[in-house]
């Protein structure tokens, strides 16, 4: 199921409506038969841990996406907030993306909807820096661990596309295992 | 070697290096990445879609190393690599006797004007930016390798 509904990015910190954004179910647009896909689903199972698990997830939303910019957030439910645990291309301290669970902005992609822009961000456009091109929830053990938020994409990359939605699909599945199961954090070791 | 029609599937093709297609030695590509990502959806796409052998390399020092011993018919190569870079492999490539007729097409996520410019003055056939769209890959590379 596919909703209009609102972007709530702001270049300042608040909250406001500037572009509408598209959310929906990544689990049926996946695409196991495109070698993006299958090579992305590959890598992401080799992972062994999360520093191996975050290069990987760069090296897909780099390369197989066309975006250099992104941050992965935990979700804390005790806390009620999403936590910062990695990023690239981005200056953490420079992130104004919604981080209270309770913001409307983030309702979706915590039941499990992927929130992509219609309008994406650009790299070198005036005015989009720090605009979210989509905000991809991270599945593990049942529930959403985590949010890898999507920056500006790359100047020749106009939108994400339903082939960029399977690959994001793969990325929602596959990533949580190997970047929140915190018992094989660092070890070296990954439990199946 | 048997004159057979390379089939994908069948592993007898697969595990021939060489194997003719009507009459036609197989075309070999080297690809070049530091992103083991990037070389297996390249090398997934290409097994998948295609007939070429490909060979892989994950730096430039090892891209050129390969070309000369390798002899492919086509370089697809990273720009942005540790060790050394797609612009000097390319130019390297180009110094080179043995492998300068070979066509390189280098592929990156940067696609700004001034990084094309010094693509082209590294001696590159062609310039492609990531993220790859598939049918117009297979499209540029069939026509290098097509008789």
């Amino acid at each position: 199921m596919k909703r209009a509904t609102a972007n709530y990015f702001s270049d300042r910190g608040n909250m406001e409506h500037f572009a509408p954004r598209e959310h929906g179910s990544l689990a049926a647009v996946e695409e196991p038969g495109d070698p993006r896909v299958a090579a992305a689903r590959k890598r992401l199972r080799e992972c062994r841990d999360q520093k191996s698990a975050c290069e990987v997830v760069r090296e897909i939303v780099s390369n197989l996406l066309g975006c250099e910019e992104m941050a992965l957030f935990e979700v804390n439910r005790r806390q009620q907030k999403l936590a910062l645990i990695w990023s690239f291309g981005v200056e953490p301290r420079k992130l104004h993306l919604p981080q209270r669970l309770s913001d409307s902005a983030l309702s979706a992609v915590l039941v499990g909807e992927a929130c992509i822009a219609q309008v994406c961000g650009h790299v070198g456009s005036a005015g989009d820096k720090d605009k979210a091109s989509a905000f991809v929830p991270i599945h593990f053990a049942g529930q959403i661990a985590g949010v890898l938020a999507l920056l500006r994409l790359l100047p020749q990359k106009t939108n994400l596309d339903e082939l960029d939605r399977a690959v994001l699909a793969v990325i929602s599945s596959e990533a949580g295992e190997p970047l929140f199961s915190k018992g094989d954090l660092g070890k070296g070791e990954r439990k199946r | 070697m048997p004159q057979r029609r390379w089939q994908s599937d069948c592993i007898i093709c697969r595990l021939s290096p060489g194997f003719e297609v009507k009459g036609q030695p197989v075309k070999k590509i080297l690809l070049v990445d530091d992103s083991r990502t990037t070389l297996l959806m390249e090398r997934m796409m290409l097994e998948k879609r295609t007939s070429y052998q490909c060979i892989t390399a994950t730096n430039g020092l090892e891209a050129v190393e390969k070309a000369q011993t390798e002899g492919p018919d086509l370089v697809l190569m990273d720009v942005v690599m540790p060790q050394m870079n797609g612009f000097e492999a390319c130019k390297r490539l180009r110094e080179n006797e043995k492998t300068r007729e070979i066509p390189v097409i280098l592929v990156t996520t940067r696609g700004e004007e001034s990084y094309m410019e010094a693509g082209f003055q590294s001696g590159c056939n062609d310039y492609v930016t990531k993220p790859i769209n598939g049918p117009d890959l297979l499209k540029l590379l069939h026509s290098y390798l097509s008789e």
